[in-house]
């Protein structure tokens, strides 16, 4: 598969001269198109700082972060809104829709930034709220819904566009099992079907367990790395654990 | 873009309410305001066409020239469809006009024709007119009785002129003037209703003087600037500029001037000697009305940042949204783009709802406030017109409201133009901060790493603290609108409070204002006297009161050595009046000393006394300066408010010569006959004042330099008596006792007046009445102007501090988990209130004490030029207002406190 992102010796520092914080350490890695990539870490290790300067919502303090030809780093923000629009889809573990709008219009909202017609907007949008078993809330706002109906709108907003790379953080941390088995269903149809690249930081290895490939954060470094090939995933799964408890820590120390 | 931002509109109903109540009253602030001060101004227009006549310039003319324009306009209007200025007139005439206009460059609407044809100078100065229906429409000599004089003897005169010829008969009666008889036809209405400046009688065409001296009144179209029109009127009919006299009275209203730059207006005031501050400012408002645009702009001003204020914490509530928004792909022009379209919509509705508002309610309540704006209760009389005179003429007739177009339509632009540049700054705000920090929400404080307190006492107090005056930027927002308005409200009081005291000295020192009646010599001839009987019988009239005589003579301050405003006299001195009668008003001598002429005043003990509200240096004491013959001298004034009397103090000696009067001619007040005909005597300051009392008018106070010209010496009548024998009066002040008939006085005495020659009698009750009325509407109409404003700002400052607190919910939630009660709860907030109220009190004293208070006072004295500023603002306004702002900041903050408390705790700290 041809490589659809590349990440060449990303830093990030937080902080000033008396107090730098190194959150992200010389990492470089590729993601193909059509791949699902988690990202596994401990609190702390850098995941979600990696995910959100690759998703253009945070800046890099050194190196750069390709999209096919188009270094992100270097795009000034008006380019940066259009690069969002046109190619990413994001869905944060805390939601982040409008308590303005009700779940549908939240949907919509997405589509007519790209100026879609009424028709198609509505075809498309009553097809997310079909797939993702949403449609009986369609009217209502997001603090009138739970925590699974809301996370399913924001996955609704994100997908709906079919951006060619999803984004998500912790994205089944507020959700209930069953809810969270649904949703990272609809990402690997997406990711199957529609060849949606997909990345996903989480720290829960059964989430973890539906990507292609996981990246090991430790420190703001990368320190191993595990591809599921054919593998199932059950068996997946125990690779996963079994890294983890090298990193000397539980599944409850990462959350 | 549309639908989102009338979701956040709806979402956010309180901000939205809050935005659109500040929008509505902006504008009804600014169209209120702008059209009361339209309206005065138009009122001021008509009632200056009242008192000095509807035309814009006079020119003397010839025979030959005046045949020439006839000619010329005659021909101008024959080739148009219709009368120029008539409604309705045609397509054809209206193209016709306007290319004549373009072309001749002006628009002549009327012009009249005045001929002085005799003047007798009997009793009084007399002018026979000779003038054409025109002038007399320009004039207002309306016939109220009788008819016009068509034959060589027959007259039409006002009743003022024929009661002081001693007529009390009927049209067709006779009436004797110098040597001859006139039988009087017609009776017109006065020129203005109290000015005795000049006696004219109308004459018809028959009649034969001895001379002739012709002048054309012009009156142009008012829509355009006058000067221009005029300019174009003398190229084409080559009259010289110098020939033309304006009628400054209205044609200050019309552009009459061609007004000089503004950059040259402040270069001169700020790189030239002359020229200070106080010149930009007048200059400024007399080429460009300064007051009214400069008022229109600071409220646009003000309405822009009040809105700006209470939006930008509406936007501070969304700003993880606008973070969120952003992801979906949404792009900075975006997102301001909803923003204007959100204000823009409120815009659109609330500022014609508030115009509306404004001047609906200003257009009921106009007649309670007419007197506010233009000139009646704290300008200058420029015009050679008293107050008095001024105000009597301009009568109580209802005034019109007329609405400020112009202002409505700048303040729409303006607003409009203003609110897109605070969405704009809104979100270039955003713009500084990477999408994850804007996502994260408020993040315009740099979290630190600071201890807050050593001990872990009242780490809740502490905690709540650094939440409120964490954002220094915010707080600084909150106390300094806590500040400024109440600091406007003082300002405001301040000013109210002087212009009280400002009116009242007006009213003493205005020529009769102080008084009801002023009995007064249309002479300027120190031979002719009102006799002491004469006073005393006013004296005793037991429905008379306050009745001060004052002995006048005409002096000479001689060996004046020291003139540092040596071009103060320099318009005097050039003036053919002043040369022909006094030799000029100041004479520089070959010794390098200067002799100048004075006005010599008698005043009674009480009028004495009354001087001390103008006292600059020293004291007024009727008994002092009897005891030590001493004498107060009134300083030269710049016109800013800056005093001068030739480096003397209190103490210093000045020179005096007045004409004796036992060989008395009017040839002696040129004081360049020998020193026989004079007295000379040296007396000691005892006081310098700002201005004299009651003045005289028929020497010093002369047409354009009366109440500028006063250069005036005041002594007691006694030593008037002791020092030059003089025992006659010049004039009588008087007013009516309580309860009296005003009318049954004003006759007695026109009574006693009647064999007293060239005796005339001004009755100012109503004018009285008339100032007194609008100083009360200027005190209520300013101090409702603060209270709006105070209430605006109190909007804001609630808005902030509900959203500080509000803001901060979660945590407060957490503090509340951890322990804390309902009431220690309360405490803790009520704390930080009382904390704000309090900084904001010293915020308010600092501000006001040195810095408005300071600008203020030398407004009031060098351009509004108050005559003294004694008056404070009440100590119980004062501790009032630290006293309210402390309240308003503790139920800001107690309000949404109250609010939080009720609220379940999980769901606080869950938000």
């Amino acid at each position: 598969m041809k490589d659809y992102i590349r990440v060449c010796d990303v830093e990030k520092y937080y902080g000033n001269a008396s107090n730098v914080t190194k959150a992200i350490d010389r990492v470089s890695f590729t993601v193909a198109q059509g791949e699902f990539v988690g990202i596994m870490g401990a609190s702390g290790s850098g995941k979600t700082t990696l995910l959100n300067m690759m998703s253009t919502i945070d800046r890099v303090t050194a190196g750069h972060i390709w999209y096919g030809d188009t270094d992100i780093a270097e795009m000034k923000e008006n380019d940066l809104a259009e690069f969002r629009k046109e190619n990413l889809g994001f869905v944060f573990q805390d939601y982040n829709l409008l308590d303005t709008l009700t779940i549908e219009e939240n949907i919509i909202l997405a589509m007519t930034l790209r100026r879609e017609g009424k028709k198609g907007i509505q075809r498309k949008c009553d097809e997310m709220l079909r797939l993702l078993g949403i449609a009986d809330i369609r009217g209502k706002f997001p603090y009138q819904v739970s925590g699974g109906q809301k996370q399913r709108c924001a996955c609704a907003r994100a997908l709906v566009n079919h951006p060619r790379l999803i984004l998500a953080d912790e994205p089944t941390g507020a959700l209930d099992s069953r809810s969270a088995q649904t949703l990272l269903e609809t990402f690997t149809g997406m990711n199957q079907k529609m060849q949606a690249t997909i990345l996903m930081v989480t720290h829960d290895a059964f989430s973890a367990s539906y990507c292609g490939r996981i990246l090991f954060l430790k420190d703001g470094r990368i320190f191993h790395e595990l591809v599921r090939g054919s593998k199932k995933r059950r068996d997946f799964l125990n690779e996963i654990l079994d890294v983890l408890a090298l990193t000397g820590g539980e599944v409850s120390d990462a959350g | 873009m549309l639908k989102l931002a009338w979701k956040y509109m709806r979402y956010y109903k309180s901000q939205t309410l809050a935005i659109f109540m500040s929008i509505l009253l902006t504008a009804a602030l600014l169209s209120g305001i702008s059209s009361l001060m339209y309206s005065s101004q138009k009122n001021d227009l008509a009632n200056s066409k009242t008192i000095y006549g509807d035309w814009h310039y006079y020119v003397e003319t010839d025979a030959k020239q005046l045949q020439a324009i006839e000619n010329g306009e005659r021909l101008g209007r024959s080739s148009q469809d219709g009368q120029p200025g008539q409604n309705g007139e045609t397509k054809q005439g209206r193209k016709t006009r306007q290319g004549r206009q373009s072309g001749g460059g002006y628009r002549l609407r009327r012009y009249g024709k005045y001929e002085i044809r005799d003047v007798v100078s009997e009793e009084f100065p007399i002018y026979f007119i000779h003038a054409d229906e025109t002038y007399r429409q320009m004039a207002h000599r309306d016939l109220l009785k009788g008819t016009l004089p068509s034959k060589e003897d027959e007259i039409a005169a006002d009743s003022f002129v024929l009661d002081n010829l001693g007529f009390s008969g009927n049209p067709g009666d006779s009436v004797r003037i110098g040597e001859r008889n006139f039988v009087v036809t017609g009776i017109l209405k006065s020129r203005w209703a109290a000015d005795s400046g000049e006696m004219e009688i109308f004459v018809s065409g028959d009649f034969t003087g001895r001379g002739s001296q012709t002048f054309l009144y012009l009156g142009f179209d008012e829509d355009e600037k006058l000067y221009r029109q005029l300019d174009a009127f003398l190229g084409k009919y080559k009259i010289s500029s110098d020939a033309v006299r304006g009628n400054d009275g209205v044609i200050q209203y019309l552009g009459g001037e061609e007004p000089a730059g503004i950059f040259e207006i402040v270069k001169f005031g700020l790189t030239e000697e002359e020229g200070n501050f106080t010149y930009i400012v007048l200059k400024l408002q007399s080429d460009y009305n300064l007051a009214y645009n400069g008022m229109i702009f600071l409220l646009c001003l003000l309405g822009s940042f009040v809105v700006y204020s209470v939006f930008s914490i509406s936007v501070e509530k969304r700003t993880s949204e606008y973070g969120m928004l952003k992801t979906l792909g949404i792009s900075g022009g975006q997102i301001c783009g909803t923003l204007i379209l959100e204000l823009w919509t409120l815009f659109l509705v609330g500022y014609p709802f508030g115009c509306f508002l404004g001047n609906g309610v200003l257009s009921l309540v106009y007649q309670k406030f007419a007197g506010v704006f233009g000139g009646k209760g704290t300008g200058m009389a420029e015009r050679g017109l008293s107050a008095a005179d001024q105000t009597l003429a301009e009568g109580t007739d209802a005034m019109r409201f007329c609405l400020s177009w112009e202002a409505m339509r700048f303040g729409f632009v303006f607003l409009l133009i203003s609110l897109a540049a605070a969405a704009l700054l809104v979100v270039r705000s955003l713009s500084g901060r990477s999408l994850k920090e804007v996502m994260s929400g408020d993040t315009s404080f740099t979290r630190r790493r600071k201890i807050y307190a050593l001990r872990p006492v009242n780490m809740a107090g502490v905690v709540v603290r650094k939440f409120m005056f964490a954002n220094k930027k915010k707080v600084a927002g909150i106390l300094l609108s806590l500040s400024v308005g109440g600091c406007i409200f003082l300002c405001t009081t301040y000013m109210a409070e002087n212009l009280k005291v400002h009116a009242e000295l007006s009213l003493k020192s205005d020529d009769g204002l102080g008084s009801e009646y002023r009995v007064s010599l249309k002479s300027g001839s120190l031979y002719d006297t009102i006799p002491e009987a004469a006073a005393d019988t006013i004296r005793s009239m037991p429905e008379a009161k306050q009745v001060y005589a004052t002995r006048f003579t005409f002096g000479e301050v001689s060996h004046v050595d020291e003139l540092e405003w040596d071009t103060y006299f320099e318009y005097e001195n050039a003036d053919d009046y002043f040369i022909r009668r006094y030799g000029g008003i100041c004479l520089p001598q070959e010794d390098g000393t200067y002799r100048i002429k004075y006005d010599v005043y008698g005043y009674d003990d009480e009028m004495i006394e009354q001087l001390d509200g103008f006292t600059l240096e020293g004291a007024a004491d009727p008994d002092v300066l009897r005891s030590g013959n001493k004498i107060i001298a009134v300083a030269l004034m710049d016109g800013q408010g800056n005093y001068y009397f030739y480096g003397k103090k209190p103490g210093d000696t000045i020179t005096l010569r007045v004409p004796r009067m036992d060989a008395y001619t009017d040839e002696l007040l040129r004081f360049e006959s020998g020193e026989e005909n004079y007295i000379e005597k040296e007396f000691e300051i005892a006081a310098i004042v700002s201005r004299p009392l009651a003045r005289e008018e028929g020497f010093l106070q002369q047409g354009f330099y009366k109440d500028t010209l006063m250069t005036s010496l005041i002594m007691t009548n006694d030593q008037m008596e002791e020092n030059f024998g003089i025992t006659d009066y010049s004039f009588i002040n008087a007013s009516p006792a309580e309860g009296a008939d005003t009318e049954k006085v004003s006759s007695e005495i026109l009574e006693v007046i009647r064999d007293v020659p060239k005796a005339v009698l001004q009755d100012y009750t109503a004018a009285i009445r008339t100032r007194k009325n609008y100083l009360r509407q200027q005190q209520i109409f300013f101090s409702s102007v603060a209270a709006i404003l105070l209430a605006i700002s109190l909007f804001h400052i609630a808005n902030s501090m509900n959203h500080t607190i509000l803001a901060r919910r979660r945590e407060y939630g957490i503090i509340r988990a951890m322990g804390i009660t309902d009431s220690g709860f309360y405490k803790m907030i009520l704390q930080t209130g009382i904390l704000y109220g309090v900084l904001a009190d010293v915020c308010i004293f600092l501000l006001y004490q040195f810095v408005f208070r300071r600008v203020m006072d030398y407004y009031m004295a060098h351009v509004l030029q108050f005559l003294h500023l004694t008056a404070d603002v009440p100590n119980q306004v004062l501790l009032g207002i630290m006293a309210l702002n402390v309240a308003i900041a503790v139920l800001a903050v107690m309000a949404p406190a109250r609010k939080l408390v009720r609220g379940n705790i999980i769901s606080e700290i869950t938000r």
